[in-house]
């Protein structure tokens, strides 16, 4: 719950949902607008009538996508806190790396090799957190290998 | 492992370099060819400003989603995106803004993306 409260219920997220609010109403009454100037024979109306509802669902495409990634890591700046973060404490990214590539060398020695592998594609799946929407690409990715 | 954010960099900015560069050719020729229309006794020209009217004024939406994209992807601040957008309608503003936005937001991001990868990605492999 704490998860979906600082996604949706950030100030971040707000803000961003009263944007959305304020500029999908916006472009909705803009396009009803042209669509009236067109229907009395404004030629360039014709375009803006189109236009205006495009704006709308990219203004929604635009805030699911502001929602659904972490401020914190995307662009330059987001790089660079990355980078200072891996500098400072370069331990804690290996140790939360190194457990799984290491999972299948000591499992064959006991275990069956279809349930080791099994195994490692447990810990595998365990290491990539959650399966999203956002980040389906991995499962699919590792399944092809 | 790519985000979303990152995956589509260099289309973005392929498309938003070619729609800067198709809107920032059209709008010279429809500035001076306005200027022409109500300078020039009689007001000529109205076929020229037809022509590049519409054609600017199609593809300048084009240009302004082109670059919305790119902004998202790069998460470029408001004044960034207000000035790319405004750079459309301004000649010759629109490839000194591509410019800089190219060279002084882009670039550094993806060389920054690279090198991120290429280190998280190395440890791994030894």
């Amino acid at each position: 719950m704490a998860f979906v409260r600082e996604r949706w219920l950030s100030r971040r997220a707000v803000s961003l949902h009263l944007a959305v609010l304020v500029f999908v109403p916006g472009c909705v009454v803009a396009a009803w607008w042209q669509i009236h100037r067109a229907e009395d024979g404004n030629q360039l109306s014709y375009l803006y009538s189109v236009m205006w509802p495009v704006f709308a669902l990219l203004g929604v495409y635009f805030w699911w996508m502001l929602l659904h990634t972490d401020y914190e890591t995307v662009g330059l700046k987001g790089m660079r806190r990355q980078q200072e973060a891996a500098a400072s404490d370069d331990g804690g990214t290996v140790a939360v790396a190194s457990p799984a590539p290491e999972e299948p060398a000591a499992a064959p020695a006991v275990e069956d090799p279809a349930l080791a592998a099994y195994n490692a594609r447990l810990a595998e799946l365990a290491a990539q957190g959650p399966k999203t929407w956002r980040a389906r690409e991995k499962v699919v990715v590792r399944r092809e290998q | 492992m790519k985000r979303l954010t990152q995956r589509g960099m260099p289309g973005a900015l392929f498309r938003y370099q070619l729609m800067a560069n198709i809107v920032g050719v059209l709008i010279i020729p429809l500035f001076i060819f306005t200027g022409l229309h109500y300078l020039v006794a009689g007001k000529g020209f109205k076929v020229e400003l037809a022509i590049f009217g519409v054609g600017h004024g199609y593809l300048y939406i084009v240009y302004l989603i082109a670059a919305g994209f790119l902004a998202l992807k790069a998460r470029l601040h408001i004044p960034w995106i207000i000035l790319m957008f405004a750079a459309g309608l301004i000649p010759g503003l629109t490839f000194l803004v591509e410019w800089i936005i190219v060279t002084r937001k882009i670039q550094p991001l993806i060389a920054a993306q690279d090198a991120a990868e290429t280190s998280v990605v190395s440890p791994a492999a030894q």
